[in-house]
């Protein structure tokens, strides 16, 4: 009994999934003149892998990263240099931004990763600071200025399109393969170890877990898909600079989204940047008044008040409500 | 070398990093009893200049005079946020702590930006203008004045941490919570003590910076950065490492500015801070 209403579950969330997919696959095409709520669908689909991202160093491995931002410049950056001065694909810069972000981490991970959980939180603002403080005074990679990116033919080969609709359909594909990604990583033996290092560490290391290991590679990972973001994301606007792409409330967003859909769950992510990104958008453009602020104080509220009220996040209410309707549907 | 710049870039920097210490005592006293990373903390430092800002604009008070009204007014607010938001947190694991501090600080920082704008405030012609010199050497009132207002808070403190049977019971909560409350400390009280205290030194920060910076919503951001390094580089939890780290921070960041470039002092910064952490990775007199 019990087991036929599991597989009767999981079947209905599949059947739901595939809904929900189907439902994303055809959506642009009713927005052809709606570039604002393509936009919108767009960031939400930035926010729910860079929050995945960060899911991963963050909600498996419980190390309290602010680098995201960092990790996010580096690819925006580094694909974006390559372009301007020889041409190069963002397809090869991608890997470059890649492997620069990764390295990175590691190098952080090996110096920081015996800090206490705030201690390691500080440092790696510090380090996401110094990083912006040097580009806004570096010359060459255009300084407070920033970069635009030169204009080419439209083409996948350049990743640069003039509809938003391509763009649309790339951000969707890194938001799901992110989330396929923390899902396998769940379902590991990998996942498992993560879990438990961020339990009890000691404890993690006694029973022969290799934790170092496991941490580095976590956060490399969360390195990595940041970067490639960040590559997508400069060649989406076509412009960066360091106070756009390097703002600590990109860190704080990706782990307020996290927190706000539930931490070390796949779901989660996904949950807190489809109701956050959409909502901090609508706030701005109803009560901006041109300005920005509102989207920042509505967040701040929300993420008070489930912090006070539920801290385990909106995934584990949905799933109380769930389980509450199907026992008033039995009766 | 030219020794009188060489001692001008560290009279900088013991006059900023006096500052600098009384923003980290606070943070650092809350995390020492309640190990709470108070992400909100440059908010509040906000808050106060603009309290020193307003009165000063609409009714013409010296920030000097508004002073000892801030530091009421700001005791009670750090009362507030416990008994309001922190109490229901007070077990929660740090990044629970870390994200509902910057919630708040979202809600503040945002809430004066929509209120205020993000326009750069100044106070002109208090009693702190101008500038003394002695020899090649220039040290400008507001920041000397600052300077001794600090001494005079941290004095104050200690004396209070040290000798009053409250300041005593703070103590005994921050070394262990459960033992004192079995010794009859009201541990709930204590928390919003230590809230009160905290925010009440930030806010005489935030007046006295008022009186030779600009006052605008964003301006958290910058010095609670320079007050993590400085509560880091002590050790969190302790407070004379936070004083210690402030004045260090001070000295470092105004060094680097004359030295290499003004751009780029604060890259001194939480470099060095980076580089203690590696080999101390408790700052210098921290305890956990």
């Amino acid at each position: 009994m019990q087991e036929g209403r599991d597989l009767f579950n999981k079947a209905t969330k599949r059947s739901w999934l595939f809904l929900i997919l189907v439902f994303l696959l055809i959506l642009p095409h009713f927005l052809e003149n709606e570039p604002y709520l393509l936009h919108v669908f767009i960031m939400t689909f930035v926010y729910i892998s860079l929050a995945q991202a960060w899911n991963l160093i963050g909600g498996y491995a419980g190390q309290l990263s602010f680098a995201n931002n960092a990790f996010f410049a580096i690819g925006a950056y580094t694909s974006t240099m390559l372009l301007i001065h020889i041409g190069l694909t963002p397809w090869l810069g991608l890997f470059a931004g890649i492997t620069i972000a990764a390295f990175i981490a590691y190098l952080l991970g090996v110096h920081l990763f015996h800090l206490k959980g705030h201690y390691f939180a500080v440092a790696t603002i510090a380090f996401a600071e110094i990083l912006k403080l040097v580009f806004l005074n570096w010359r060459s990679v255009g300084a407070a200025y920033g970069l635009s990116l030169p204009l080419k033919m439209p083409s996948l080969y350049f990743i640069m399109w003039r509809s938003k609709i391509p763009y649309y359909y790339l951000f969707l594909l890194v938001a799901i393969v992110s989330t396929v990604l923390i899902c396998i990583l769940d379902q590991s033996k990998a996942g498992m170890y993560l879990r438990s290092i961020k339990q009890d560490e000691e404890g993690s290391e006694h029973k022969g877990i290799d934790t170092k290991y496991y941490k580095l590679i976590a956060f490399m990972i969360n390195a990595g898909i940041c970067a490639l973001i960040g590559t997508f994301y400069a060649q989406y606007v076509l412009y960066i600079d360091p106070r756009s792409t390097m703002d600590i409330m990109i860190s704080t967003k990706c782990i307020l989204v996290v927190l706000f859909g539930g931490l070390g769950t796949v779901a989660g992510p996904v949950l807190g940047a489809a109701i956050l990104v959409p909502l901090g958008e609508y706030t701005r453009i109803k009560l901006g008044g041109g300005g920005q602020g509102w989207d920042y104080i509505v967040y701040g509220f929300i993420i008070l008040a489930i912090l006070m009220y539920q801290p385990s996040g909106v995934y584990v209410i949905l799933r109380s409500f769930k389980t509450n309707v199907w026992k008033i549907l039995r009766g | 070398m030219d020794l009188a710049y060489f001692v001008q870039a560290i009279t900088n920097g013991i006059l900023i990093g006096g500052l600098y210490a009384l923003i980290a005592i606070g943070l650092s006293l809350i995390w020492g009893v309640m190990e709470i990373v108070n992400f909100a903390h440059g908010e509040y430092l906000m808050a106060a200049a603009f309290f020193s800002y307003l009165f000063w604009a609409h009714l013409g008070v010296d920030p000097l005079i508004s002073l000892p009204l801030a530091v009421i007014v700001f005791l009670f607010i750090g009362f507030a946020t416990q008994k309001f938001v922190m109490k229901r947190l007070m077990d929660s694991p740090t990044l629970i702590t870390i994200a509902a501090t910057f919630a708040l600080s979202l809600i503040l920082r945002y809430g004066f930006f929509v209120v205020f704008k993000p326009d750069y405030r100044v106070i002109r012609d208090t009693t702190l203008r101008g500038s003394l010199h002695t020899g090649p050497i220039s040290i400008p009132v507001a920041k000397l004045f600052t300077l001794i207002i600090a001494v005079i808070t941290i004095i104050l403190l200690f004396s209070f941490l040290k000798y009053t049977k409250k300041g005593k019971a703070i103590r005994a909560t921050a070394q262990d919570r459960e033992v004192a409350q079995s010794l009859g400390v009201n541990v709930e009280q204590i928390f919003l003590l230590t809230w009160g205290l905290g925010i009440s030194c930030v806010a005489v920060a935030g007046i006295m910076l008022s009186t030779f910076y600009y006052v605008f919503p964003l301006m958290g951001v910058t010095f609670v950065l320079i007050a993590f390094a400085s509560v880091t580089l002590g050790g969190f939890g302790s407070v004379h490492g936070a004083v210690f780290g402030g004045l260090v921070i001070g000295i470092i960041q105004q060094l680097g500015g004359a030295y290499a470039s003004p751009a780029l002092k604060d890259v001194f910064v939480f470099l060095a801070f980076i580089l203690v952490l590696m080999f101390k990775p408790m700052g210098f007199f921290g305890k956990y």
